[in-house]
């Protein structure tokens, strides 16, 4: 069953050199229950997205000029700011990068949990302070009791993660939005963090968007994975299928460059040229000065998306 | 808390020391001397070396230094080499008119000065931003004698609402503690709205907001505790100059207060006078800046839990 689906999403941001059309009309879907990786080099429009979903964005300068973004059947778009924010926290939650800004430093983890808990009053819970008990416990926080008391610079970074994510699902959200979990953090710790988000995935039956540059972690925990470049989606599939027959030119550079699956994408000079600016992006295809198969059609038309069947589509001339 | 306390305390002891030491021998090398200023320019060099010998200025400067500190140690300031006065004394009854001034221009500066703060980051970059913040800027720009002679044109002179100098009930204070204080205002919302700004920006908002809560808890429960983390500590360091601004205001205004102690007791080297004024506003100094850093300690917990 579909949980939230965007459609022909386009936001721009107003910016000093003009006009940024940072998404220009994307495209997917996700499933009750499921993962799906978002992957993309920097800069392609991976934060933007999740911050849009939850209606984030800050306006100005950015604003949300056409599409939808459909959640259990209603359009986030249309809601009021009150209705947006019972949702955000209660039924969608996200994640950032860096937990170490991400906490505010006056307030303990526990109130901070709290305070999540008390506005949106999850069922289930027999009191706020057993629900922030419970939600340190369920990330594996040892002796949450007294760690709740904790300020966020008494925890380690991956901790403070875990903290966040207790946070972020006391209240069980039905979709949570992850923007780079484990990218700041040692990566001792990164294997125990997605681990955590993923049992309480299973536990709450909570459908995952994974923002990420690592294809080894999108290869690990992702159901489905987005490919986005400057601003578009140029393929999405199943994880294996994706791995195993990329179709996009984007996709096969990306995984060609790479002999094994656990390399961070950005690492890597593996397609030449640069991320077009998003004020004159290129016309037509955003991707054809970098691609080596492209056709004339690619500088002037814009690809739309093709399903090549069991749910893997891509946008590219090639299989028009 | 307590222990720092204690040890800052310990370690200001020395820089009390200090000022007061190197006001001494500032005011031991500049020109012109008490006895000239009693006796007047024609005395004999005897009536000076004798008048000299009794105020003990004859001998080496660090001698008078350790003298008056043992004095100060017991508790005796001295007497003034002009009025005769006990220093105690006369300072006595002008530290409370000082207190008065300084602390009501700070208290409504405080008062007006970070809500607009507030009010101007809230609405950023909006007219009613602009407008504020350019109102504070001029207010920051001016001097404070400046507001003192153009608050005493306008609501003395002019509509003579106010009196225009003395100190003989709460309407006195309005002018002197208004010319104190609007500069205070401008540096202040000015402060205020850049922190606010700051934090705003910082990550921790944008997670408040995707937790669900409303704009206006964020903005009270989330920015503003962390917005007014540095304010706090700039109000306290600034006080002690609040007090030493007012020496000008005080004399304009003529406000019995240290300040215009202070103002005659430098045209005239009354060196004990000097002295223990500046003793003050050395101990006055250190303390503000301890309670600034205690009120920090008690708003951040980055400085008070380890
Ligand atoms: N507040 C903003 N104002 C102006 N432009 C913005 C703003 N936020 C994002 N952008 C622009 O939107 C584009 C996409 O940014 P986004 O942060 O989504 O990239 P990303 O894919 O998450 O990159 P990264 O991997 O570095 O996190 C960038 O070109 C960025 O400059
Ligand atoms: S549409 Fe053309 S330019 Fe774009 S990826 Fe496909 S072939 Fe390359
Ligand atoms: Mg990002």
């Amino acid at each position: 069953m579909t949980l939230l689906e965007i459609k022909n999403l386009h936001l721009q941001f107003q910016s000093d050199e003009g006009l940024a059309l940072v998404l220009d009309g994307i495209n997917f879907d996700i499933k009750k229950g499921e993962t799906l990786g978002l992957v993309g080099e920097s800069g392609c429009g991976k934060s933007v997205t999740g911050l849009s979903v939850l209606r984030l964005i800050p306006t100005p300068p950015g604003e949300i000029t056409e599409g939808e973004i459909i959640f259990e059947g209603e359009n986030l778009l249309e809601k009021s700011a009150k209705e947006m924010q019972n949702i955000r926290g209660g039924r969608i939650a996200m994640i950032f990068q860096d937990p170490m800004v991400s906490l505010n430093p006056v307030y303990t983890i526990g109130d901070q949990i709290a305070e999540a808990i008390d506005l949106h009053q999850p069922k289930g819970i027999t009191s706020t302070w057993d629900g922030v008990v419970e939600a340190l416990d369920s990330v594996q926080i040892a002796d949450p009791e007294s760690r709740a008391h904790n300020y966020p610079h008494q925890f380690s970074g991956g901790m403070r993660q875990r903290g966040m994510i207790a946070m972020m699902l006391s209240c069980r959200p039905s979709l949570l939005i992850a923007d780079e979990p484990t990218t700041a953090l040692d990566v001792t710790v990164q294997a125990q963090v997605l681990q955590v988000i993923a049992d309480l995935q299973k536990e709450l039956g909570m459908a995952v968007i994974l923002i990420t540059h690592n294809l080894g972690v999108v290869a690990e925990s992702c159901d489905r994975v987005a490919v986005m470049y400057a601003g578009t989606i140029a393929e999405i599939a199943d994880v294996e299928k994706l791995f195993e027959n990329p179709k996009h030119p984007y996709t096969r550079g990306l995984l060609g460059a790479i002999p094994r699956a656990d390399r961070d994408m950005n690492d890597l000079a593996i397609i030449e040229g640069s991320v077009p600016n998003h004020v004159n992006p290129p016309k037509g295809c955003r991707f054809h000065p970098r691609c080596k198969e492209a056709m004339d059609i690619c500088r002037i038309e814009k690809p739309t998306d093709v399903d090549l069947g069991e749910d893997h589509i891509v946008a590219c001339h090639l299989y028009g | 808390m307590l222990r720092y306390i204690t040890k800052r305390l310990i370690f200001s002891i020395p820089i009390v020391l200090g000022v007061t030491l190197i006001a001494f021998l500032i005011l031991y090398l500049t020109p012109g001397d008490p006895v000239t200023n009693l006796l007047g320019s024609r005395a004999t060099p005897e009536a000076r070396a004798e008048l000299s010998e009794k105020l003990g200025l004859d001998q080496p400067v660090l001698v008078q230094y350790g003298r008056w500190l043992g004095n100060v140690l017991h508790g005796d300031l001295g007497t003034s080499i002009l009025t005769k006065q006990p220093v105690s004394e006369a300072i006595g009854s002008r530290l409370s008119y000082t207190l008065k001034l300084t602390l009501t221009a700070f208290l409504s500066s405080v008062l007006i000065g970070i809500p607009v703060g507030i009010f101007a980051a809230a609405k950023q970059n909006t007219a009613a931003d602009h407008i504020s913040m350019g109102i504070a800027m001029f207010f920051y720009s001016m001097p404070d004698f400046w507001f003192g002679l153009m608050l005493i044109l306008v609501f003395s002179l002019t509509l003579q609402w106010l009196p225009v100098s003395g100190a003989y009930g709460p309407k006195y204070l309005i002018l002197p503690a208004l010319a104190l204080g609007l500069p205070k205002i401008g540096s202040i919302a000015r402060l205020m709205r850049a922190e606010t700004l700051e934090v705003m920006r910082e990550e921790y908002s944008l997670t408040a907001r995707a937790k669900g809560i409303s704009e206006w808890l964020i903005m009270f429960k989330h920015v503003l505790r962390n917005a007014a983390i540095p304010v706090m500590v700039m109000l306290f360091l600034a006080l002690p100059w609040l007090i030493s601004g007012a020496v000008v205001i005080e004399t304009i205004f003529a406000w019995p207060g240290m300040g215009q102690l202070m103002y005659q007791a430098i045209l005239r080297k009354d060196f004990p006078v000097i002295q223990a004024l500046l003793l003050i506003i050395a101990i006055l100094t250190v303390l503000f800046n301890l309670l600034g850093d205690v009120v920090a300690g008690l708003l951040d917990p980055r400085i008070r839990v380890k």
